[in-house]
């Protein structure tokens, strides 16, 4: 009896020891879900940018002074995955209701708009990060960060400061994607500043089209009296979307764009894009009209 | 086979040379196997053995397969020369891979060993046996094969397409009720219909190929098109985009307001980099990423993809591992030659603040 029930003993255990084994092996193994400050600084980077993204999305929370809290440490970690998805939360917080404004939202963004500002000379230093890609996150946080409750979501008032920090990052920076960055919010904020019109007339002579484009669509927006010959050249543009930019950017003008008709008629004759040619047509139309009033 | 048959064959084998040796070839005598016998027929140490195809040799790539046959003679002969030869049947053509001849008595055993090129197509191989000798007070003449079929490594190069959609007609624009963004309005598709993004790459199957890139890759937008919620949709705010909306080239209110072609700055793929051959496959990989901006509004956030692609080709298809990440806005598909890879429906427009948040690591097989 007592040998039966050795046996049975020793083989509870044979089987508990490699299960116990594994248990122990994965706890070791598993990353902690990141939930707090502390643990964000100790995470893997997978970790740390699965957090962040929640944090994005809004299906995570924290506290005002812990989401500060990981918001820097991410800003500031070595990776710069990391920092540019730290960025990209952060510009998400700070935005939050420009994209959405329910009631709840509101009450979170009250909460935490004071302590976000806090947050921001650590984004501005990421401005002048080696990664392009941070750079770009860090534009479109600042941005988000001088939303002002009540304003329009589209079109933001931007600081003289913030506007001449990107100024001065265009003329500097070697990437295109960067400097389209800030040609498309110069083109769309709403500051009426000599920085913004300077560069965007400036970035009509960037060597990306897509940068051309931008400031385009942006010198159209303010109907710049000096942008107009400037962009009357661009109907010749090697690329198509400047000359279809272009086109809408003159209809933006309206009667001080209809002394150039003439100009505009020429460029449908040459035009071989059929979108483009459309829309050559559609400006002329509206100009037309404007003409007539 | 008795004695009177063996002669005839010899004296066969005399008058018509190389047409009655391929007459014994193609009868093999079971009754006579134990006297001469094929063993095995391995390419890259798997057996092969089975029905034969055709094809066309390699040219280049970098895989080869290691091919050989093993057989022997049984303990009966006197005197025997045995010879086994490896032949690889490619189209109309008969290539000899590896041949060898041994002399003695007895049982003899020996084997025969040799590279090709992969192909795209299958090839027969061929395991011939041939015994010549005495058993007993007779000559004889035997002969025996093994067919196998060595696969194809998949075809020449494939198409990969990534495409990001939207798939409903229209989107509210986030920043601003009164505007609509147009959609691609499609499921899953391989082609027709538009996309937001779409990057083409066309890479040569490293296992047949020196090259690797056989065109791109080729980085796409679709034309993005804003307009009055109000004065474009039939039911206002819902219902479908009104035709004469549709075909408003008029920039500014009403109806289509702005449209622009996105930019393919933030788009592209990298080289491949070959893995090298293994087990009769070889294989490469390479990355397709992309950052693009969402238009016609300032600070918002873009849309990131990247995906690392491990194509593994061989045995008449290609292996595509595919890891990494996408923004759960909009649709995602990936396609190899026009088999879909990965199909990821879109969330909603607030997952467009993710970064590469949604991830991927999935393995499919196309030819």
């Amino acid at each position: 009896m007592t040998t039966a029930l050795h046996k049975t003993e020793c083989r509870v255990i044979a089987v508990l020891i490699p299960v116990v084994s594994f248990a122990l092996g994965a706890l070791a193994t598993a990353q902690p879900a990141v939930s707090t400050p502390a643990q964000f600084q100790s995470a893997a980077p997978e970790a740390k940018r699965a957090f962040l993204n929640a944090l994005a999305l809004h299906k995570a929370s924290l506290e005002p002074s812990e989401l500060v809290n990981v918001l820097v440490r991410g800003i500031q970690d070595s990776d710069p995955e990391v920092r540019a998805v730290a960025l990209t939360a952060f510009a998400s917080r700070a935005g939050s209701v420009r994209f959405k404004q329910t009631d709840a939202r509101v009450q979170r963004w009250l909460r935490e708009h004071p302590a976000l500002m806090g947050v921001r000379e650590v984004a501005t230093a990421a401005l002048r990060d080696p990664d392009e890609r941070v750079r770009l996150a860090a534009i479109l946080a600042l941005g988000n960060l001088e939303y002002r409750l009540g304003d329009p979501p589209v079109g933001l008032r931007i600081s003289d400061q913030l506007l001449q920090r990107l100024a001065h990052l265009f003329r500097s920076d070697p990437s295109s994607s960067v400097r389209q960055e800030i040609a498309k919010s110069f083109a769309w904020c709403s500051t009426e500043s000599s920085t913004r019109t300077d560069l965007l007339l400036d970035a009509l002579n960037d060597e990306s089209p897509a940068v051309v484009a931008q400031a385009a669509r942006g010198v159209g927006n303010m109907r710049l009296p000096e942008g107009l010959p400037r962009i009357l050249n661009l109907l010749a543009h090697k690329d198509r979307n400047v000359r279809l930019v272009v086109a809408q950017a003159l209809a933006e003008y309206g009667t001080a764009a209809v002394p150039f008709l003439g100009e505009l008629r020429m460029a449908v004759l040459s035009e071989t894009d059929g979108i483009t040619k459309k829309t050559l047509e559609g400006a002329i139309r509206v100009l037309e009209r404007s003409g007539r009033q | 086979m008795s004695r009177r048959e063996t002669r005839r064959c010899l004296a066969g084998a005399a008058s018509w040379g190389f047409l009655t040796l391929i007459a014994c070839v193609v009868t093999p005598r079971s009754s006579s196997a134990q006297e001469v016998y094929v063993s095995s027929l391995i390419a890259d140490g798997q057996s092969v053995s089975g029905a034969g195809g055709n094809g066309t040799s390699g040219s280049g790539g970098d895989l080869w397969h290691d091919l050989s046959c093993s057989g022997g003679t049984s303990g009966g002969w006197e005197h025997v020369y045995f010879e086994l030869s490896l032949w690889m049947v490619d189209g109309s053509q008969v290539y000899t891979v590896a041949t060898n001849s041994w002399v003695g008595y007895g049982a003899l055993q020996g084997s025969v060993s040799g590279r090709v090129r992969a192909s795209t197509q299958d090839r027969e191989l061929r395991c011939y046996a041939y015994a010549q000798g005495t058993i007993g007070e007779f000559d004889r003449i035997l002969s025996t094969e093994d067919r196998g079929t060595l696969l194809g490594s998949g075809p020449g190069s494939a198409t990969i397409k990534v495409s990001a959609f939207i798939p409903t007609e229209y989107v509210g624009n986030p920043y601003n009720l009164y505007r609509i963004w147009e959609g691609d309005n499609r499921g899953f598709a391989y082609t027709g219909g538009t996309s937001r993004t779409t990057q083409i790459y066309d890479v040569f199957n490293p296992a047949v190929n020196d090259a690797d890139i056989l065109s791109g890759p080729f980085s796409n937008t679709g034309l993005s098109v804003e307009y009055d919620r109000d004065t474009s949709l039939t039911n206002p705010p819902f219902g479908s985009i009104r035709p004469e909306a549709r075909n408003d080239w008029e920039p500014g209110y009403p109806m289509k307001i702005r449209w622009e072609f996105g930019d393919t700055n933030g788009m592209f793929c990298t080289a491949p980099t070959r893995l090298g051959a293994s087990a009769g496959t070889s294989s490469h990989r390479f990355t397709c990423q992309g950052d693009a901006t969402v238009p016609f509004a300032d600070y918002v956030p873009h849309i990131n993809w990247n995906f690392e692609f491990t194509l593994k080709w061989g045995m008449n298809e290609v292996e595509a591992t595919i890891v990494g990440c996408h923004d759960g806005y909009p649709s995602y598909e990936i396609y190899g030659n026009g088999t879909a890879l990965l199909t990821d429906n879109a969330t909603s427009v607030d997952a467009l603040w993710g970064t590469c948040d949604t991830q991927t690591n999935v393995t499919r097989v196309f030819r």
